[in-house]
């Protein structure tokens, strides 16, 4: 595995924080989770799209041309 | 068609709306998105003998895209300066521009965000890959991640400080390292 030039484990400090607790402050738990959910929320809104046709087209397509070289491909 | 390759299939269907919305996150131009996802998919398909039964498959097929999405942005950074790259518009962002931004859409603050951090933010925090698991697809090192996770939490807060205050989530912080289960497939 190669390790990019920003540097593998330089500078994290992976602190356990809890939401609303002493340590990190409570604003920022909150505003981290309304994060989290937005994050997913919009990427979800995404995945949740129709898939298009052509998509499946395309596998079909392989498919048989899989099928109809024989010995599949070489 | 024996069951095996159907089953692969299978996977590779029920993974195209995963594949559909990380190519959404490397470029703006859906066509070109959904270009990206189908040269995936031809690929996955040609290598179906290298995947390892058993191991997380959706990670494979990211690990393929990504790979796609850099050896063809290669090819056309020497042709064209593409409008529609996100990578390329973020690199125009200037640093004057994180500021406070009240009635940002949150899409835009990631778009803002540096594309290794966005990436390795939406690996971990939406598609609930692990730390390791986002390492592999990214090729990097697990603290590389860890480290692009918490940067990107820090500036997509800072983006958004002021509309987020005033919003309350119920979730707990964004997935980490330790939620193997969610990804499991």
């Amino acid at each position: 595995m190669t390790t990019d030039k920003t540097g593998g484990g330089a500078g994290v400090e992976k602190k356990p924080r809890k939401a609303g607790t002493d340590g990190a402050s409570p604003v920022d738990g909150l505003l981290q989770s309304s994060l989290g959910k937005k994050l997913r929320d919009s990427y979800q809104e995404v995945v949740n799209e129709d898939v298009p046709s052509k998509f499946l087209t395309l596998l079909d397509e392989l498919k048989k041309k899989e099928s109809g070289s024989g010995d599949g491909p070489t | 068609m024996s069951t095996a390759r159907a089953d692969f299939e299978k996977m590779l269907i029920a993974t195209i709306p995963h594949l559909r919305a990380f190519a959404r996150s490397f470029t703006n131009d859906g066509a070109r998105a959904d270009d990206l996802v189908q040269e995936t998919l031809v690929k996955a398909w040609n290598s179906m003998h290298s995947f390892t039964p058993g191991t997380n498959f959706r990670a494979w097929l990211f690990t393929i895209l990504r790979n796609a999405y850099f050896s063809q942005h290669r090819k056309l950074r020497r042709e064209v300066d593409d409008p529609h790259d996100v990578h390329t518009n973020s690199l125009a962002v200037r640093p004057e521009q994180y500021g406070h931004l009240d009635l940002i859409d949150f899409r835009s603050a990631l778009g803002n965000l540096p594309p290794d951090q966005r990436e390795a933010l939406l690996l971990v925090g939406a598609e609930g890959f692990s730390y390791e698991e986002a390492a592999e697809i990214c090729g990097c090192a697990v603290g590389t991640i860890k480290s692009r996770v918490n940067r990107a939490r820090t500036r997509l807060s800072e983006l958004l400080e002021v509309s987020g205050a005033s919003d309350y989530g119920t979730e707990p912080l964004m997935s980490g390292g330790t939620n193997k289960a969610r990804s499991a497939s």
